[in-house]
């Protein structure tokens, strides 16, 4: 409890001032709100008096008027107070929700799924918005005035402020446990309500799926299922609020019949004046809805502190920092030397790669090639510092690159992922987005590379074209080639290409091979591939099995030894002259008819 | 397609339909609107309690009288008690039920309508139509026109109170009622306004947190962090600002309305105090007018609340009704003929076919294929390969000619004759959140563990199965995560052997799989495909070479057809496709 509040109070650090004046605005405009019922008090008492006296009443109707309007004065400051301050905790905790996603290392995303991050990143901060910008104030607000209304009550009568005070506790007692309950309730429906919504979403994704396989019946039976026990939830939460808000009603109302009798009794006998009757009956009425309030706040408030935990523990993940101590070197270009000496890297207690060795020269093509799980993905990872934590080491141009600055490194490395991610922007701004200041010409000159100006055209607002949700669907081999001129946009030294082609037409494959051998030239390039044609064709190729390297060398070297590439190779070359002398054969054939 | 389009007229037609949903439930309906009227009722009577109590207790000093008005309180306090029960728990039930219909009846939509409309759909749309839409109209049908009733009657009551007790007095206070209405209205649209933005700023947000975690790996390599953090400040800033002048919006407009009120209270005293010192107002009507003035405030701002949201409630109701209205283009004729093996037997017969009617995708397009046949379809993007598939499938129908099958045209199958006898995987494997075993049982749902092992065998996912730490039961989240492209492209030809279709499909079926694994699986594909007609598309021609026959297709039309052997004796496209691939290094 003791760090929660250490942790609220941390949060409003940047907003302390906004703070303090929406208390001040807060206690002055519970002040003027508390005046109205007095001055009602003195009128009616003027009046039962028949002291004749136009002047007072007139005064009087006009102080009304007058406490009113300061009142609506500082409530409009604490209003308006009270939102920059929550607003601006909750911008401030926004922002820093989102330079800890893109600043926490790579490996810290494994751990968190995409979906409850992002449940985090927004419903969990708008709870903790509601609570201070709601809840703190309300609570805030309903302390005032008790404070106030029963002073000013034992200053009028004590055993009546007794009698009118009497019933508060259960009522916020009852709020306060009911609501518990409700929030219960309420998350069991959410969950119920997400889980229909995804269900409906996957849906929707694979629909070709559900066709396909004319399963059609079976999701409809899933989907009437969950629908049905929405119904029956949200009825049972609403069966709740059907006990609660009229029975705490009467237990609201039953105060003030208590102090319309009482009072009314003692006015009778002439203890009070009617004024401080009529004042009594404001002021209960005053108290009862806004400390029926507050118990309905409390009973929830448990969600804004599990709310506090989830952020706590995203803000809490390390970032991405550079080693102690890297020295500061000058940005210049990397030539592009790659050496691997001896790299051993594993997480969660698996070992991924073993003893890993090699060494590229600038400028040359190295192909490596593994089976799904060997490690090719990690193996470029570590190059980019993705992970740090790996025995042996990498240099690159001989320094190490736990040495060199992340940013530096990583601006000079590209990479081309196996599934494309595209920005939801124009096609030209997904191409420019690596570049501070994109050159037109660059740019063009990437898109034609990459093959990106064959589809585009046909696209009518071209490279204007908006991408993603809320654009155009684009095929996977369009995604991939729009990724690949992003990169080159940059100019990489080292270049790694993840199966980037995978899912291009042959032509289309060829046509980029082809226009990319003149990037190539001045940079290093790794290429992970499925095809052997890809492979034969680089300076160096690195088979990979199980996490270590089983052969290296090119491909003349490797096809003379026995061995994984060897085989590989056989088998492929092997079905295919069959096929080819049935060709021929045919061909003959044919000929001879 | 966007969430926020409304048009500005109100339109009779859309609430005609909006209240036939309520048809079911005329009576429960009904019943509540009592309710809720006689709750207006009884509110304005309290006053009239205290007044009483007033007048005739208090002043002359009877305890009798005042105790008679505490008994009348109280079983006031009791009947508005049992009331607002019965109120609240009736407009649940009806509302959530309403919402529940409207979300059964668009899913039943979605399932008849044919994939164009999916393809031409984003499915954040959809789900915005089956969930907000829906409850925003059920919601308005429900609470929204219960406030305002409550309001309307509430405040009609109170004026009618009023004047019979001295209309004088009541006019003066109710000529403040214009202004709080007026005020009400002008303010409830502005903070509804307000809302609106804040909710569109903030869906921005959540995209935006969304595009930078799936996107952080690019994000990363390209050393984009500072510049995503800055722009994503922007975006918070806008936020700031559209909340705060939201909030101020609404602490502007209680602070006004409560002026008015106590002017209210100092009007009637003004008036009402000289007539309660010459006499003709009592100090009991004077007590119950001040409370009547303090009371004008809340149906006012229900009656401006629920009219603000009608606007929005009727865009929502459009949006929905646009989605139950639409037409599926592939319709099951009602006399589609549901029984019958397939025996395998494929004719194209002179179609025609193109997504929109300018570009022909498919021109004349003939094609025979005989039962068991493995035919290969090969050509560039956009040739109209899938086309086939689509067609095949009857996602789409012809535009002119007609598919065959076993020499009957599919249109006069069902849909479930025609899809069940076929396997098929796509080119991005769709998996379901679930086991691994779940995803596969998919192709065939009353499949046992034995069947679905053998089945994972053939396309060779066993051993990768088992080598996850749950093997089977291993829970695959939304998308297939964490499985990699390929290994999900596995799962989904195992599915589809499962199902032991007749013909089978497969269009890119294993791009992103390993080379050895590839090989595996062709050589396995041999008794996979026995007996079987079998469509493949593959950009990897060493995956087709096995077929019967391939086809090149270029423009929608076959530019060539034969065997492997048969094709590259040709010397024509395929032939130089295949060098391109093998032939280079």
């Amino acid at each position: 409890m003791g760090s929660l509040i250490r942790d609220f109070w941390n949060l409003t650090q940047p907003c302390r001032k906004a703070f303090v004046l929406a208390a001040v605005a807060l206690v002055a405009a519970t002040a003027f709100q508390l005046v109205l019922p007095w001055v009602l008090r003195m009128a009616i008492d003027s009046l039962t008096a028949r002291t004749n006296d136009y002047r007072l009443i007139i005064m009087l109707a006009s102080g009304l008027v007058g406490a009113a309007a300061g009142e609506a004065i500082f409530t409009f400051l604490k209003g308006k107070w009270a939102a920059e301050a929550s607003e601006g905790t909750v911008t401030h905790l926004r922002n820093r929700m989102f330079e800890q996603m893109v600043r926490m290392p790579f490996s810290a995303h494994g751990t968190v799924a995409a979906g409850d991050f992002i449940q985090r990143a927004t419903s969990d901060i708008q709870t903790l918005g509601r609570f201070l910008s709601v809840q703190v104030t309300e609570v805030a607000r309903t302390v005032c005035l008790l404070a106030g209304v029963s002073t000013l009550m034992f200053m009028m009568q004590p055993t009546l402020a007794l009698a009118a005070l009497a019933l508060l506790p259960p009522i916020f007692l009852f709020s306060m446990v009911i609501f518990r309950k409700i929030q219960k309730r309420f998350e069991t429906l959410d969950e119920t309500e997400a889980a229909l919504s995804s269900n409906v979403q996957e849906y929707l994704t694979g629909v070709r799926v559900v066709r396909a396989f004319a399963r059609e019946p079976y999701e409809s039976g899933r989907f009437r299922e969950l629908n049905a026990r929405l119904v029956r939830e949200d009825i049972a939460l609403s069966t709740l609020h059907a006990v609660f808000w009229p029975t705490s009603d009467v237990m609201c109302m039953l105060q003030a019949v208590i102090v319309l009798y009482l009072g009314g009794m003692k006015a009778v006998d002439g203890d009070i004046s009617l004024g401080t009757f009529v004042a009594f009956n404001s002021y209960v009425m005053y108290l009862i809805w806004p400390v029926r309030q507050i118990g309905r706040l409390l009973g929830e408030m448990g969600r804004a502190s599990v709310s506090m935990r989830r952020i706590r523990e995203i803000l809490d993940l390390p970032r991405e920092a550079d080693a102690e101590g890297a020295p500061e070197v000058e940005s210049k270009r990397l030539k592009g030397g790659v050496y691997f000496k001896h790299v051993s890297f594993g997480f969660d207690g698996q070992k991924v790669l073993h003893d890993i060795h090699f060494r590229v020269r600038p400028g040359k093509t190295v192909a490596i090639l593994g089976a799904t799980g060997s490690g090719k993905t990690t193996l470029m990872q570590l190059l980019l510092r993705f992970h740090d934590d790996y025995s042996g080491a990498i240099y690159i141009d001989d320094r190490d690159i736990r040495q060199i600055p992340k940013d530096e490194l990583r601006s000079q490395i590209g990479i081309v992922l196996q599934e494309a991610f595209l920005f939801s922007k124009s096609i030209y701004d997904n191409i420019s987005f690596g570049v501070d200041q994109p050159e037109r010409r660059l740019i063009r000159n990437a898109a034609a590379a990459a093959a990106v100006d064959r589809f585009v055209s046909e696209f009518p607002e071209r490279y204007r074209t908006v991408v993603g949700e809320r654009g155009v669907t684009l095929s996977g081999g369009q995604k991939q080639r729009i990724a690949l001129a992003r990169v080159l946009v940059k100019r990489p030294s080292i270049l790694i290409l993840d199966d980037t082609t995978s899912a291009l037409d042959t032509e289309t494959e060829a046509a980029i091979w082809s226009s990319l051998r003149k990037w190539l030239s001045d940079c290093t390039a790794f290429i992970i591939t499925h095809r052997l044609s890809t492979a034969a064709a680089a300076n160096k190729i690195i088979v990979l099995d199980k996490g270590r390297i089983v052969q290296q060398g090119n491909h003349e070297e490797l096809i003379r030894q026995p061995g994984h590439y060897r085989k590989l190779h056989e088998q492929q070359w092997a079905k295919m002259a069959v096929l080819d002398r049935e060709a021929s054969r045919g061909h003959a054939r044919r000929r001879v008819q | 397609m966007h969430d926020e389009e409304f048009s500005k007229q109100f339109d009779t037609s859309v609430w005609r339909k909006v209240f036939r949903l309520l048809s079911p439930y005329r009576w429960h309906y009904a019943g509540i609107m009592t309710v809720i009227m006689l709750m207006a009722g009884v509110e304005v009577l309290f006053p009239l309690v205290v007044r009483y109590a007033v007048d005739e207790g208090i002043t002359p000093g009877r305890r009798d009288v005042i105790l008679i008005a505490v008994f009348e309180y109280l079983g006031l306090i009791i009947m508005q008690a049992f009331l607002v029960a019965s109120f609240i728990s009736g407009c649940a039930r009806v509302g959530v039920r309403v919402i529940a219909d409207l979300r059964r009846m668009t899913y039943d939509r979605l399932q008849s309508l044919s994939i164009s409309y999916f393809d031409k759909t984003p499915v954040g749309w959809l789900m915005s139509r089956m969930f907000s839409d829906s409850q925003r109209v059920g919601d308005t049908l429900t609470w929204g026109a219960v406030d305002f009733v409550w309001g309307a009657v509430n405040m009609s009551l109170m004026a009618v109170a009023m004047l019979v007790v001295h209309w004088k007095l009541a006019l003066a206070a109710l000529s403040l009622l214009p202004l709080i209405v007026g005020i009400s209205i002008f303010f409830q649209r502005r903070i509804l306004r307000g809302y609106r933005s804040v909710r569109r700023i903030n869906s921005e947000i959540t995209a935006g947190f969304n595009e930078g975690y799936m996107g952080v790996r690019v994000i990363k390599s390209l050393v984009r962090e500072t510049a995503m953090a800055r722009d994503f400040e922007t975006l918070t800033g806008k936020m700031f600002e559209a909340s705060v002048r939201s909030a101020v919006l609404s602490s502007v407009y209680l602070p006004i309305i409560h002026v008015i009120g106590a002017t209210g209270s100092a009007l009637v005293i003004a008036f009402g105090g000289s007539g309660v010192i010459a006499g003709s107002i009592s100090l009991g009507t004077l007590v119950a007018f001040i409370s009547y003035t303090r009371r004008f405030f809340d149906p006012a701002n229900e009656i401006a609340r629920v009219f603000g949201q009608l606007q929005e409630t009727q865009a929502s109701a459009e949006r929905v009704f646009m989605l139950l209205d639409a037409a599926p283009e592939v319709t099951e004729r009602p006399n589609a003929s549901n029984e019958g093996r397939i025996r395998g037997k494929i004719e194209f017969r002179d179609v025609w076919f193109g997504y929109d009617r300018k570009t022909p995708v498919l021109r004349q397009f003939n094609l025979t294929v005989d039962p068991g046949q493995t035919i290969a379809l090969v050509g560039p993007t956009g040739s109209g390969k899938t086309t086939v598939m689509n067609l095949l499938l009857r996602f789409y129908d012809p535009t002119r000619g007609a598919v065959l099958i076993d020499g009957e045209d599919i249109r006069q199958w069902t849909f479930l004759r025609l899809r069940s006898q076929m396997g098929v995987v796509l080119q991005t494997p769709h998996l379901f959140s679930g086991t691994v075993r779940e995803n596969i049982r998919y192709g065939k749902l009353d499949a046992t563990d034995d069947a679905i092992g053998t089945a994972a065998k053939q396309v060779g996912l066993h051993e990768f199965v088992e080598a996850l730490p749950s093997g089977y039961e291993t829970v695959l989240r939304e998308g297939g995560e964490p499985l990699s492209t390929g290994q999900k492209q596995l799962i989904s030809l195992a599915r589809a052997v499962l199902a032991d279709p007749a013909i089978f499909i497969m269009d890119e079926a294993t791009s992103s799989v390993d080379t050895d694994t590839e090989l595996r699986i062709q050589k396995a594909s041999e008794q996979l495909l026995a007996g079987r007609t079998a469509f493949i598309i593959a950009h990897r021609l060493s995956t087709i070479r096995q077929a019967d026959r391939i086809l090149v297709i270029e423009k929608g039309r076959i530019a060539e057809n034969g065997t492997h052997a048969e094709l590259m004796a040709r010397r024509g496209m395929y032939h130089q496709l295949y060098s391109q691939q093998f032939m280079k290094s």
